[in-house]
């Protein structure tokens, strides 16, 4: 037995929304915290990146593009889902899928390839914590947006649902938002 | 046309089955679930606690061997911050806050149920430990690498103990998520932000603390077992990592944490002392902005843990440490405002409240000297730093709990507490808790380390010793004291009636307990006072 | 929420300012980091609380306001009784716990606890929604 909503207010104030925007702001500090790791044992060490260590930046700005469009793709579903374009939600839905599942397969292949681990160095644990916890926020999205997908078979009207898919959107933007974070002080920072 | 509807009793709480409070998800529901889990914890914690003082009631006592004890101070420790006090606050809130702003329940009240269970959990995991073959962890509640990342033996007590708290800190964001998002969408019509009760204003600002800081521990609790799991060398000099990076990202989480544990305290205080002091809350405006300049300021204090590191500019963290005794200061005038010349009625909760007032005043002021890096040097990690945190956190918020609890459980369950065995056990807490902690001040200037297990036998340490564990013994007797009057009040229950004290605030204009969606009828809210404002207009319609 | 938005955005002036100041008077990269990411988070939440206030036009947030106004407004969607968080929690923390026993295995683990335990749930116990 649950109380239902009726009333009209703007999706935007809906508390599922407002809710899950306070939690992306603390999964902001959680990363805040391992970034701010990687700062402080960089100062502290002569030779960072160590040696062994052979940064891929070709692979990962294509990872990077590859979220940022799939960042895009996202808006375009929401954008549509409130213009109640049904169809080309689907497919924006369904590409950005895709290219978060490329993004995860690109880190994976990365990782293969690398000449370090997790426990070569400090700089291997920080590198594997921050791209592991990373990649592991992109697979729950990848995960949320195919229920989505699946769900969405009738246009959604009712309030709540509208604002499930909203959050959804709202968690794939801080994910792309946060690989900048990481992938700049990763790759381009180093 | 009374606000307060009559309802039949077994309404909120009483005609469900065991099985229905798992399914429980109304917010009045989930707040008893973790007031009771606290206690079941407090009792475990406090016999930690007896057990610590029996060991150190002479030199050289045998009751308990150094690997045991550093698991006994361990476990105490981390059962009274993470699942005692904190979590206090936060059971406390889930029941109050939907009725003090008028609202039917949490904005998310499967996710609070979650939050409930999870942290529940968590508790369970952490004391799983000590049923391991190396026993519990024992790295202190503050597990420092590289001594947490050791491993002794499997080391699961200690793998267990840092699982445990990722489960507490995930279990608190959602809580705080859940808090904050219900107080900015859910308050009923005339609510504003400026007339909530000033116990709401305290979880809002704990809320954002908890926000910001919880985060940090939870990466650094997972840095500190991908170290002892994976191989890790986040704090392993050798392999470029650092030890002091450890403290700097507790001690971020760790210090707002304190204050966690201590702005929903001073929100029952305030509601205490306006209460029985049968005046409005002085400096309403001062409360809030003093909240927030504290929780703000506590982010900025972090390393005065780590004074005697070196590796901290110790002239920032001293001053902005004692720059926040200033919103403190702030509250405690106004708390003495509310209550001059005020009619002050002693009873139970009020008793607790002047307690607090006194006990963390002297928490406080300790807090301040111990600010100072000269003093810090010599106080850090002995006795009167223990002492220092035990007067905030046991004379402070212990105290606050049963204020909390006197004043609040007519509400919840419909019936009173006694007040003469209330008296008793305020009186002999607050005699058993000086006479335990402040030998404890001596004692540490005196020279006496914390966290050991046995002490050399000089007489002036034996005897200050000796007093604070006739303390503890005093204070078992105050809490037994305490577990009687909730069974003889149980036994032979005096019904409260919705406002058994003159309260102030919304959640005492309706039944006690309140129906399943809080209120048959909301009273309009024109100011800080509703339930004043509504006493009044009745009698002025009936004179 | 305007005092909502007020409460985030001073928040986020105080964090920035404290993460500048902090960062002259002791030059330390932990310190100006945590602080700087704090404010980030506090602008991003102000940021959208301001977006979605301007929408909102709570009757709360109206002083001359009474509960007999909001008649007939229902409030929200409150779920009333489920075992599904329950539920949850067990196989969340049977997952990390998970972490201690078998570190390799354990996101497999949680996986299988959930499925596991919403079958489980859905065979046993039927839930009211």
């Amino acid at each position: 037995m649950t109380v239902r909503s009726s009333r009209d207010l703007a999706l935007r104030a809906h508390p599922l929304l407002l809710a899950v925007l306070l939690f992306l702001a603390s999964e902001l500090m959680f990363f805040a915290g391992m970034l701010t790791a990687y700062y402080n044992l960089r100062l502290q060490t002569a030779v960072w990146p160590p040696r062994d260590v052979h940064l891929d930046l070709v692979g990962s700005s294509i990872g990077t593009g590859l979220l940022a469009l799939s960042s895009a793709a996202m808006l375009l579903t929401t954008h549509s889902l409130a213009r109640a374009r049904f169809l080309v939600a689907r497919c924006a839905l369904a590409t950005a899928i895709l290219l978060g599942i490329g993004f995860l397969g690109i880190t994976l292949h990365g990782w293969m390839d690398d000449t370090f681990r997790i426990n070569s160095h400090a700089y291997g644990s920080i590198f594997f914590m921050l791209t592991g916890f990373h990649a592991m926020h992109v697979l729950a999205g990848v995960l949320l947006m195919v229920l989505w997908f699946a769900a969405l078979r009738t246009p959604a009207f009712e309030r709540d649902e509208r604002a499930g898919g909203e959050a959804i959107g709202l968690y794939w933007h801080f994910v792309f938002g946060v690989w900048i974070l990481i992938w700049g002080t990763i790759y381009l920072i180093r | 046309m009374s606000a307060a509807a009559e309802l039949p009793e077994a309404q909120a709480l009483v005609d469900h089955g065991i099985l229905s409070w798992l399914a429980a998800t109304d917010h009045k529901r989930i707040g008893i679930l973790y007031i009771s889990t606290v206690f079941a914890y407090f009792v475990i914690a406090g016999a930690l606690a007896l057990t610590i003082r029996l060991q150190l009631l002479h030199a050289g006592m045998t009751l308990v061997g150094p690997q045991a004890f550093d698991q006994v101070f361990t476990l105490h420790g981390t059962a009274m911050v993470f699942l005692v006090i904190a979590p206090f606050g936060f059971g406390l809130a889930n029941y109050l806050i939907p009725l003090q702003i008028g609202a039917p329940d949490m904005a998310l009240p499967r996710l609070n149920a979650f939050s409930f269970w999870l942290f529940l959990f968590g508790g369970l995991t952490v004391f799983l430990g000590a049923a391991t073959n190396g026993g519990a962890g024992d790295a202190g509640w503050t597990a420092y690498a590289p001594l947490s990342t050791i491993r002794v033996g499997d080391g699961l007590g200690q793998d267990l103990w840092i699982v445990g708290l990722l489960m507490i800190s995930i279990s608190t964001i959602m809580t705080a998520v859940n808090f904050t998002t219900t107080v900015l969408v859910y308050r009923a019509p005339g609510m504003t932000m400026w007339r909530m009760p000033i116990f709401t204003w305290e979880m809002v600002a704990t809320s954002l603390l908890v926000l910001v800081a919880f985060p940090p521990l939870t990466a650094v609790l997972a840095m500190l077992l991908i170290d002892r799991r994976l191989g890790g060398h986040f704090f392993d000099p050798a392999m470029g990592g650092s030890a002091i990076l450890y403290q700097h990202l507790w001690w971020f989480f760790g210090h707002p944490e304190v204050y966690v544990m201590i702005l929903p305290f001073f929100g029952i205080i305030t509601e205490v002392v306006a209460t029985f002091s049968r005046k409005p809350v002085f400096g309403y405006t001062g409360l809030v902005l003093a909240a927030f300049a504290i929780a703000g300021l506590s982010m900025t204090v972090w390393a005065h843990h780590m004074f005697t590191t070196g590796a901290v500019v110790d002239p920032f963290f001293s001053g902005m440490s004692f720059l926040i005794a200033v919103p403190t200061g702030v509250k405690f005038f106004n708390w003495i405002g509310t209550m001059w010349r005020g009619r002050i009625r002693l009873a139970t909760p009020m008793l607790f409240a002047l307690g607090f007032l006194f006990n963390f005043l002297l928490g406080g002021v300790t807090g301040v000297m111990v600010a100072s890096p000269p003093i810090d040097f010599q106080a850090r990690d002995s006795y009167f730093l223990v002492a220092h945190f035990h007067y905030a956190l046991g004379g402070g918020s212990l105290f606050a709990t049963f204020a909390a609890i006197y004043f609040w459980f007519p509400k919840m369950f419909g019936y009173r507490l006694r007040e003469r065995l209330g008296a008793w056990h305020f009186w002999l807490l607050l005699v058993g808790f000086n006479l335990t902690f402040f030998p404890q001040f001596l004692l540490g200037m005196m020279g006496m380390m914390r966290r050991v297990y046995t002490y050399p036998a000089i007489p002036a340490w034996s005897q200050l010793n000796a007093l604070s564990s006739l303390g503890a013994a005093i204070q078992f007797v105050a809490v037994a004291i305490f577990v009687a009057n909730l069974i003889v009040s149980t036994r032979k229950r005096i019904p409260a009636g919705d406002d058994p004290w003159g309260g102030y605030t919304l959640e005492w204009t309706t039944s006690s307990p309140p129906p399943e969606l809080n209120f048959e009828r909301l009273p309009p809210i024109r100011s800080e006072r509703p339930a004043y404002d509504l006493r009044h207009a009745a009698a002025e319609a009936r004179s | 929420m305007k005092t909502g938005v007020g409460l985030f955005a001073s928040s986020m002036l105080f964090a920035v300012v404290t993460a500048i100041v902090y960062g002259f008077a002791t030059r330390d990269v932990v310190g100006v980091m945590l602080l700087g990411m704090t404010s980030l988070a506090l602008f991003v939440i102000a940021l959208y609380i301001r977006v979605a206030e301007g929408e909102s036009g709570l009757r709360a947030d109206d002083p001359a306001s009474s509960p007999a106004d909001g008649a007939g407004d229902v409030v929200g969607t409150f779920a009333l009784e489920s075992y599904w968080p329950a539920a949850a929690a067990l196989c969340v923390g049977l997952g990390i716990a998970g972490i201690t026993f078998l570190p390799g295995l354990s996101s497999a683990m949680l996986l299988v606890a959930l499925v596991a335990g919403a079958l489980v749930v859905r065979l046993l116990v039927r839930e009211s929604t």
